[in-house]
């Protein structure tokens, strides 16, 4: 039995959602491929949305279209804002989100969606052009374990952990993608035969808890955010109620009952041979390397407003059930905890991302493309972000048209695209803000702006969408001219102020509310008219207009510091620019180290910039390339 | 006149890079000419031990099964089979050797004629003379040398007199890097704390927190170990450079008569007719260990023709960038009136001219002024005169930083600079507008990378793992 589609997405997880959703949004005929329609947007791990460097993806995500935002808006039972006191650049939105909810959500907009049809089953082989002559293997559809075939000429593989996954608690084995989910088996193997290497990653997930086993009288309670930001900047204001979280510690207790056991720990037994991320260690791993800390912060985090269990974020384990069992009653308001599930490690085969373009199309097979967990990252959000370039990408391939141009400077999503191309991934990777060398301009509260003509050049956002999102842009421009032209009455001194004074030395500096308590009232007025809506524009939800104020007044506040920050970057990016030829041979410049020589050759870099951030290749292997790479050039300019 | 030294030093490992250079083997006498017990003649190359088999014979170096860095005795033989020279064969292979190619070195007797005559054996045999700096030039390519380690060899290879060759192979040991590192490490491990107490929230941030009065603490000790660099760099500048000495002074103020008379040699015209130098005419003069580069220059006067007046401007110019200017005025004219056209900034040494025209009782009224009294004939006061000279530029600290090891290029001191004016930024952005750790941690990320830029590192990359390694964060 035979389908065609012109895309079909192999996973309905976070990456698979928004790939599927996008490829269809833009008009093509999209199937779905999963093991269990039931399972689309499951969490296995953290009952969360958002944080550090990853509510900013979800900020951009939901700019650009994508489903993330909007579902946890609407099935979030907690909302904080973090980092509020660090400066606006690192400030995120982060959510617990009622898992069941959040997939039922999910479950009914990817059935709801015209032109996407979910197909349950095991995809288990890729169907594919055997390659003649140089030219490049073609993706033409996706085999089924039962024998079904599905053809398309694009396909995004979005897999997550089920590729060869093998669940570890203690000694026991299993095969898996997760919990109570069968693994994948066959398409490790079709994706060797096609030329794709693998390497084995390596994750956890803590303990769940029975809720009616805590004893809540003995913990820290923490609560969400008084006034709720919501991610999309579709919702208007959120009214939900909270729930909350509760805070507990580790103690020497159980730091000796971990020590005890550690032999028996498939991580520190050798068992394991995947790399786990050093950014989410296990509580064995904490305990080890950190020998000197006395205690460790440990989040219960409820995983839906109804629901029976408890997250323990920050007890990611593996070893065995007895000793986890032991190890979290030894916890203050745990004494008596029951273990609805246990913490298991989770090994599992990835695709090392060099094998991807920037559009996150592969190399070895053209028109297949790689997103997410498969690709070495970790996280929801990570993931969903290159589902959503990968399901654009792969219609605007259909279309003939150029892959997206996400340069690092402009968005986390760029910055995500460009390490996954340049980086040798060794371990689950992890956006954080670090990665953004200009951080101080990816922020939140310009993302509408960073990402409008990116958005309007994709087209998934409908019509009104985009007028709002425009609408929204808009505004912050107009209240940013105000503050850098106006002058207006001191009020201190007496004479006349540059409005940009008033707000360049409120006090508070750098950190403080967009205006400050004590202007003139010419100034208070400008800015209101300048947030109004004007002609042909939609009304804005007054967080909306609140938020395009904070990006104008923070716009002028850190103008100085993103300019001497870009200049740094030119000077140090200078040779940048130079193209890379796709066919230079790396191989045999053995002026090169040999290290670089290899890498160099792998990730075949597009230009000198992307080559100078691959891990390993020297400042002197650079100025050689870059000599290199001009003689090759004029020799066959010279030879043609 | 600087800036093109330090240009003109650095060229060799920019420019002429390529595909073919490594392809061909090149020989050259490693070791300093001269009489010694031991001369070097060095291969290296693709073809450096064929070259040298034709030499030393299949038995010091077999066809197959060479072993690395084991020296054997050998008789060298030059094509025609007669004997060259008994010596040692050392063969280093790829890539553990200097430039990172196989390379042969011939342990000669010393003396030139040995390895002049070993060099050309090995030219017969299909080496190549190599160029200036390229052994070097190769090892950079191969990746063997650091940039400052690469830079160091450049100024070794141009280094003019002992001081600077012992600054020199200070630096080629890492000296530079080992003290920039110095600094980098306390503001490494600030930016780490800073960027763990964003990237997480909680306990762990507490963890890694940074009181501000720590911060400002570690800023201003990177600020004053910076600065120390920074006198350390101008002293290097003039150690490897030569300490400038601009002539200035009216025409027919003697100036190039002084000058000659320093040299001891006749290098600038002198003529009795005011206006005779157009040009600055520059030489070297080796005192007390110190290398100075002497510069005669036009007179300064107001009525002078256009080629002149362009040789003043010139002359201004090298004053402006000179470490010591000495003002030249005739014993018997007065004093004073050319102070002006001494640039700010500079140590000005007065100096009263042609004692042996003037009346002997000026001598006296012109030391109370402070002028140093000398006649370029009679070579009357030119040993105090060289004195004062090397009393002005501190010869004794010049040759402690040539000690030290800091041989620092023009782009190290460029660098530097730069970093502590940063630094200073960042301490005032703390300090005076309280800018949130994202700011702060943004312009600390900068220093260090103006920082790295001088070692050749790039922490960027690093970070992360420096934050992971060192604080539990994470859940």
């Amino acid at each position: 039995m035979m389908h065609a589609f012109e895309v079909i997405v192999i996973g309905g997880g976070h990456a698979g959602i928004e790939a599927a959703l996008a490829a269809a949004r833009l008009g093509a005929r999209t199937a779905l491929v999963t093991h269990d329609r039931r399972e689309i947007g499951r969490m296995p791990c953290n009952p969360a949305v958002g944080g550090l460097g990853k509510g900013h993806l979800v900020r951009e995500i939901d700019a650009l279209g994508g489903e993330m935002g909007r579902a946890i808006d609407a099935t979030g039972i907690q909302f904080r804002v973090l980092n509020r006191s660090k400066g606006p650049a690192v400030r995120a939105p982060r959510a617990q989100a009622d898992k069941h909810a959040y997939q039922a959500r999910m479950a009914a907009v990817v059935a709801a969606q015209d032109g996407l049809v979910v197909v349950e089953g095991d995809a288990s082989d890729l169907l594919v052009d055997a390659p003649a002559g140089s030219a490049p293997t073609r993706l033409r559809g996706v085999v089924l374990s039962d024998g079904r075939e599905l053809l398309a000429p694009r396909a995004v593989l979005a897999t997550g952990t089920f590729l060869g996954g093998l669940m570890h608690v203690g000694d026991e084995r299993t095969e898996g993608g997760r919990e109570g989910a069968a693994a994948s088996t066959g398409l490790s193997g079709a994706l060797e035969r096609c030329g794709f290497t693998l390497r084995r990653l390596k994750t956890g997930t803590p303990p769940r808890l029975w809720r009616d086993s805590l004893d809540f009288s003995r913990l820290e309670t923490q609560p969400g955010d008084e006034v709720i930001e919501p991610f999309s900047f579709i919702t208007n204001e959120l009214q939900t109620i909270q729930v909350p979280c509760h805070l507990t510690w580790t103690g020497e207790r159980t730091h000796a009952l971990i020590r005890d056991n550690l032999h028996r720990s498939p991580l520190f037994g050798g068992i394991i041979e995947g790399t786990g991320p050093r950014y989410c260690p296990s509580i064995e791993d904490k305990v080890v390397r950190f020998a000197d800390r006395e205690r460790h912060l440990v989040f219960l985090e409820p995983e839906g407003r109804d629901s029976a269990e408890i997250y323990v974020n920050g007890l990611s384990t593996s070893l065995p059930r007895d000793v986890q069992d032991a190890f979290v009653r030894t916890l203050p308001g745990l004494e008596r905890a029951v273990l609805a599930r246990h913490g298991y490690a989770v090994e599992y085969d990835s695709a090392p991302s060099w094998q991807v373009r920037a559009s996150l199309e592969s190399k070895p097979v053209a028109g297949l493309y790689l997103a997410g967990q498969i690709l070495g990252t970790s996280g929801y959000e990570e993931a969903a972000a290159q589902g959503l370039a990968a399901g654009v990408n792969a219609v605007r391939s259909l279309d003939g048209r150029e892959p997206l141009d996400l340069p690092r400077g402009g968005s986390y999503l760029g910055v995500l695209l460009d390490d996954l191309t340049t980086k040798d991934i060794t371990e689950p990777y992890r956006m954080f803000t670090s990665r953004a060398e200009r951080r101080l301009a990816l922020r939140c509260d310009n993302a509408a702006a960073r990402l409008l003509p990116l958005a309007a050049a994709i087209g998934l956002l409908p019509e009104a969408e985009l007028r709002r999102l425009r609408a929204r842009v808009a505004a912050a421009e107009r209240a940013g001219r105000v503050l850098r032209t106006l002058r207006c009455r001191d009020l201190v001194h007496g004479g006349s102020v540059a409005a940009s004074d008033l707000v360049l030395q409120a006090p508070g500096g750098l950190d403080a509310p967009p205006l400050p308590a004590d202007i003139p009232v010419e100034l208070r007025d400008a800015v209101a008219a300048a947030l109004l809506p004007a002609a042909g524009e939609p009304t804005l939800p007054a967080r909306l207009v609140e938020e395009a104020l904070l990006q104008a007044a923070v716009d002028l506040r850190y103008e100085g510091y993103i300019a001497k920050q870009d200049k740094m970057l030119a000077r140090q990016g200078h040779l940048g620019n130079l193209e890379l030829p796709e066919d230079l041979p790396y191989a045999g410049m053995t002026t090169l180290s040999k290290e670089s020589r290899e890498k160099l050759a792998r990730l075949r870099p597009a230009n000198l910039g992307q080559a100078s951030r691959i891990d390993g290749v020297r400042a002197s292997d650079l100025a050689v390339l870059s000599v290199l790479a001009r003689r090759w050039r004029d020799e066959k300019e010279g030879a043609s | 006149m600087r800036k093109q030294g330090a240009a003109r030093r650095a060229a060799p490992f920019h420019d002429g890079l390529g595909m073919s250079t490594t392809n061909d083997t090149i020989v050259a006498i490693a070791t300093a000419t001269g009489e010694a017990g031991l001369a070097i003649v060095r291969l290296s190359g693709p073809g450096a031990l064929d070259v040298a088999r034709r030499l030393a014979g299949a038995r010091a170096l077999p066809r197959e099964g060479v072993r690395s860095h084991l020296a054997r005795a050998a008789t060298l033989r030059d094509a025609t089979g007669e004997v060259l020279d008994h010596g040692l064969v050392l063969p280093m292979l790829a890539p553990r050797s200097y430039t990172g190619e196989d390379v042969v070195e011939f342990h000669c007797h010393g003396g030139a004629l040995c390895a002049r005559r070993v060099t050309g054996a090995c030219r017969d045999a299909g080496a190549r003379p190599a160029g200036p700096g390229e052994f070097t030039r190769r090892a950079f390519l191969n990746g063997r040398l650091s940039l400052d380690q690469a830079e160091a060899v450049a100024d070794l290879i141009h280094a003019e007199d002992e001081l600077a060759a012992r600054a020199a192979l200070r630096q080629l040991r890492g000296g530079l890097r080992r003290d920039v590192e110095a600094i980098e490490r306390p503001l490494l491990d600030l930016l780490a704390r800073l960027e763990g107490g964003l990237e997480f929230e909680g306990d762990d941030a507490a963890a890694v927190a940074v009181p501000r009065a720590g911060l400002l603490a570690v800023l201003d000790a990177a600020l004053a170990a910076l600065a120390l660099l920074l006198a350390d760099a101008d002293a290097a500048r003039r150690v490897r450079e030569g300490v400038h000495v601009v002539l200035l002074g009216a025409p027919n103020a003697g100036k190039s008569s002084l000058f000659n008379a320093l040299l001891s040699q006749e290098r600038a015209l002198v003529d009795a007719e005011p206006g005779t130098t157009r040009d600055v005419v520059a030489a070297r003069l080796h005192h007390g260990g110190v290398s100075f580069v002497l510069h005669d220059t036009a007179g300064l006067r107001s009525d002078g023709g256009r080629v002149e007046a362009l040789g003043m401007a010139r002359a201004r110019e090298a004053a402006a960038s000179a470490d010591v200017v000495l003002l030249l005025s005739e014993l018997s004219a007065t004093s004073g009136s050319d102070v002006a056209d001494a640039p700010a900034g500079v140590v000005v040494l007065k100096v009263a001219t042609k004692a042996d025209l003037a009346d002997p009782s000026r001598r006296e009224a012109a030391r109370r002024e402070g002028r140093l009294v000398t006649s370029a004939h009679g070579g009357t006061g030119l040993d105090e005169l060289r004195a004062a000279l090397l009393a002005a530029v501190d010869g004794e600290r010049l040759r402690e930083v040539a000690d030290l090891g800091h041989a620092f290029h023009e782009r190290h001191r460029h660098r530097l600079a730069a970093a502590r004016e940063e630094l200073a930024a960042l301490r005032d952005e703390v300090a005076l507008r309280a800018a949130p750790a994202e700011v702060a941690a943004g312009l600390l990320a900068g220093i260090l990378a103006e920082l790295g830029e001088v070692t050749g590192r790039v922490f960027s990359e690093n970070l992360l793992g420096e934050v992971f390694a060192r604080f539990c964060v994470g859940k």
